[in-house]
């Protein structure tokens, strides 16, 4: 029998299986895993570890889904996603470019904004005043205000959400002399 | 100051990426800085593949890298998909997870196993601390083993909340500790046809009351044993004339398998190499299992001779060459004519 051109490009394409050695053997059965896995339970490796029974942490550190904790900017067909509280200003003639458009491809923040600087800035800030422990410059929080472009909040070119401003609590009183 | 190279993170990033026939998917990777106040959330830009260094120093409090991809299709709201995490701070303990599997045919970014197969896990911690003065998030991690079925998936959508915790266990040294497991424990009704992932990770241990952060996290996903079965013709019946049409049924087909029917003359013999039967083949090379139907009849054109015959289904995967099913029928072709002669003569 002359092998068929299937046959040929079946191997051809199969190089990366192991070649048959010759040695065959018959599937396991359900029984003989079940006896198998009966055994590996019994000598499960972690054993020989300090088992512990607390609760799963992985259930308390958990992050939030990314649709959830992001805003949207969206407009022309293109969409991205900032961290929520990134965005300093949003005057009311844009607050349409906040919601997702149905069709529209998201894309990474700096394409994103390479393509919508006529209506998108940024603000660079530090890590403090993102965190809220110093607040915004005098002079950002007036022009923000006066805004007619959508601000995103940034730190070394990457959105970043911005807490309230809460001043640090000041040393405590010392206690009075008697 | 800790640089943090994602790297690991950015490969992972490719397995949607590869996959996806019309969605388009994008990368974020979103940096939560943890501090006494309120966290901060920082994205960092990323392609679609590469490495870069995280551009501020780490804080005593430590951050934790999130990298999402997030799906858009025509019609549908976008969905975001968490591939992975990792926690770093400047005091804690880093660690790594290496998962080995018998498959070295597959490059993808998970890496798989069948679920009769064993597999090691190779854990390396450093950075612990032993002094009595250190604090006890510092001395000691926590190791976690979670196994999840995809049901009648296979994983699409998954929600990684419902993984159960197999076990949980404490390492307090530096070094490597290396988990050798003999086959998976993903719960199953049928350990033959389970299917699912197992994820291995390193969290930190807390005793002042604050969440424990995850340093690092490995999946493993784990495909069922194929099975196969032959009807149309019975062990033990005779072929006179045209062989019937038989339905060869194969499920689970390993991802990347080569799976053929043979028929050879004899009785049962595993190793024997028969003649193929053509219409009922398959070599797959993909992300995940398949199952096929095949009717045929062509194995008749092998049939050369009369006697006892075996037909099998054949799996070579990387595993080894498995046979899945069998039976034998005979074959009796040959014409007997009996008959009688005799002579008159008439008086």
């Amino acid at each position: 029998m002359k092998p068929s051109l299937f046959a040929f490009l079946s191997l051809s394409a199969f190089a990366a299986l192991p070649a048959f050695s010759g040695e065959m053997r018959d599937a396991p059965t359900s029984a003989e895993l079940t006896e198998r896995l009966r055994a590996s339970q019994q000598a499960d490796p972690m054993r020989n570890l300090q088992i512990v029974d607390d609760k799963d942490p992985s259930e308390a550190s958990r992050p939030a889904d990314l649709m959830a904790t992001s805003e949207i900017l969206c407009y022309n067909g293109l969409a991205t996603l900032v961290p929520k509280g990134s965005l300093l200003a949003i005057p009311a003639h844009l607050k349409d470019r906040t919601q997702f458009a149905d069709g529209a491809r998201i894309v990474p923040w700096q394409e994103f904004f390479s393509a919508n600087r006529d209506w998108l800035s940024t603000s660079e800030i530090t890590l403090e005043q993102a965190s809220g422990t110093q607040p915004l410059g005098e002079s950002l929080v007036k022009s923000l205000a006066e805004s007619r472009v959508i601000h995103v909040a940034v730190l070394q070119q990457g959105p970043i959400s911005v807490n309230p401003h809460q001043p640090a609590a000041g040393p405590a009183a010392a206690p009075s002399q008697p | 100051m800790k640089a943090l190279t994602l790297t690991a993170l950015l490969a992972f990033a490719a397995l949607p990426a590869a996959t996806a026939q019309t969605a388009s998917y994008t990368n974020f990777i979103r940096q939560t800085i943890l501090g006494s106040t309120l966290p901060v959330y920082w994205d960092v830009s990323v392609a679609s593949s590469g490495e870069r260094l995280s551009p501020t120093a780490l804080t005593i409090t430590g951050s934790r890298y999130e990298l999402w991809t997030v799906r858009s299709t025509s019609g549908a709201a976008p969905t975001s998909y968490l591939l992975d995490t990792a926690f770093v701070s400047a005091f804690s303990p880093s660690a790594e997870i290496t998962i080995i599997t018998e498959d070295n045919t597959w490059t993808g970014p998970v890496p798989r196993t069948r679920a009769d197969r064993p597999f090691t896990v190779e854990v390396q911690v450093n950075g612990l601390l032993s002094g009595a003065t250190d604090p006890a998030s510092a001395k000691s991690v926590r190791l976690l083993r979670h196994g999840q079925s995809y049901g009648s998936t296979n994983g699409e959508n998954i929600d990684r909340s419902q993984a159960s915790l197999i076990s949980q266990a404490v390492i307090s040294s530096n070094g490597k500790t290396t988990l050798s497991y003999p086959i998976t424990s993903i719960p199953g009704a049928n350990p033959l046809q389970v299917k699912g992932e197992e994820r291995f990770s390193v969290f930190t241990r807390n005793d002042d009351g604050s969440d424990d952060q995850q340093i690092v996290s490995r999946y493993l996903q784990v495909w069922p044993v194929a099975t196969a079965s032959i009807s149309g013709i019975n062990p033990g019946d005779t072929i006179r004339f045209d062989a019937p049409k038989i339905t060869v049924t194969v499920n689970d087909l390993y991802p990347s398998s080569y799976t053929y029917t043979q028929i050879y003359k004899g009785a049962p013999a595993l190793g024997t190499v028969g003649k193929v039967v053509t219409s009922a083949q398959l070599q797959i090379d993909q992300a995940a299992p398949e199952s096929r139907v095949w009717v045929s009849q062509d194995y008749d054109d092998l049939i050369d001779d009369d006697g006892q015959w075996t037909i099998e289904v054949i799996s070579r995967t990387t595993f080894g060459t498995e046979r899945l099913a069998y039976l034998t029928f005979n074959v009796n072709r040959t014409l007997r004519v009996n008959s009688m002669m005799s002579t008159s003569s008439g008086s």
